[in-house]
């Protein structure tokens, strides 16, 4: 039977090491590269015919700044504004990602805990440096939460830093885990097809609706890693 | 009469239909927020874990502030998961003033 943790081996394409350190370019950062030509050469290609009346293309890269457009808005406000480059890419590169990783024969970056992790990371830091940048010494009082008694206080603080540490550690565990379980399980099915012969029908309409459940996870999952951006953006810049 | 009667059932009929399927768009809405809460959970009692292992590796006192910080973190991951249940946001901190629940 196939190997259903096999898809996920990180495979080196041009070793390159340089002072002791292997930064070869593998196949992760090769779907990398994939994810943002993608994306890239869609928006461009969509907005080189503008016209009143949108072509597909044209309506789906629309759709695309709508939803962010949106999203950074109800989210955030007009502060956030500043932020919807950001948001944006983010979006487009993680759904990109995402759904590469759903064809056959290619690998899904997003199903390694230390691309997501640097990701949640790098949100993680920026949110904090802003916070503290625009309110100062004020962003600390994120964690005295509002309407407790003094005398809890002590023991409120520290579980509110526990909760606001914990952040980068869900964003990224929710993403890799989710990408990562759907992919094994649609290998584990799919082991099962040649070998039952005839009952081999099972496992092959199971694997059929999976097949839809994940590119439904791998849109779900993207939106939920960018509104969580949003959230932690908007609590970094209108403290309440 | 029982024309206009039978009418007007037929309308407020299709306006129930109607509202009910607007609530049903809601709840599909909602699917990210239970699809998160079990992994908030676990990440707070993990970064719990990791700061009672590094204070009791600093101070040389093994298990007491591996112990209190469990406990904390635990009581954090319930209140993560208790907030993003409640819909009160996700921020840290509890309800604001003007918040509506949902």
């Amino acid at each position: 039977m196939a190997d259903p943790i096999h898809q996920f081996e990180i495979k080196e394409l041009i070793p390159l090491e340089i002072f002791e350190t292997n930064i070869s370019y593998t196949n992760s950062s090769l779907f990398m590269s994939l994810a943002i030509i993608f994306v890239t050469l869609l928006l461009l290609i969509s907005i080189k015919n503008k016209s009143l009346i949108p072509s597909r293309l044209q309506s789906i890269s629309e759709i695309f700044y709508e939803f962010i457009s949106n999203m950074v808005s109800d989210n955030i406000g007009d502060k956030g504004r500043k932020f919807f480059p950001l948001i944006f890419t983010l979006f487009t590169f993680l759904l990109f990602g995402n759904m590469l990783g759903m064809l056959p024969y290619s690998f899904t970056f997003t199903s390694h805990i230390i691309v997501t992790f640097v990701l949640a990371m790098f949100i993680f830091l920026l949110v904090t440096l802003l916070g503290i940048f625009i309110h100062g010494f004020k962003f600390f009082g994120l964690f005295v939460p509002k309407g407790v008694p003094m005398l809890m206080l002590p023991l409120m603080i520290p579980i509110e830093i526990i909760s606001y540490l914990s952040r980068p550690i869900s964003l990224s565990v929710r993403l890799f885990a989710n990408m990562m379980a759907g992919h094994t399980m649609l290998k584990i099915f799919a082991g099962f097809i040649v070998p039952l012969g005839i009952f081999g029908i099972a496992p092959l309409m199971v694997d059929v609706a999976l097949t839809a459940l994940e590119v439904l996870i791998a849109f779900l999952q993207a939106y939920v890693f960018t509104i969580l951006t949003c959230l932690y953006l908007n609590e970094a810049i209108n403290l309440h | 009469m029982k024309k206009k009667l039978k009418e007007f059932n037929k309308r407020l009929g299709n306006l129930k239909k109607l509202n009910s399927k607007i609530k049903n768009q809601k709840k599909n809405k909602d699917f990210g927020v239970y699809l998160k809460s079990g992994v908030e959970l676990v990440s707070a009692i993990i970064v719990a874990l990791l700061i009672g292992l590094f204070l009791d590796n600093y101070f040389q006192s093994k298990p007491i502030f591996l112990f209190i910080f469990l406990i904390l973190g635990f009581a954090a991951g319930i209140m993560n998961v208790f907030r993003s249940v409640k819909k009160l946001g996700f921020e840290v901190g509890f309800k604001k003033k003007n918040d509506k629940l949902h």
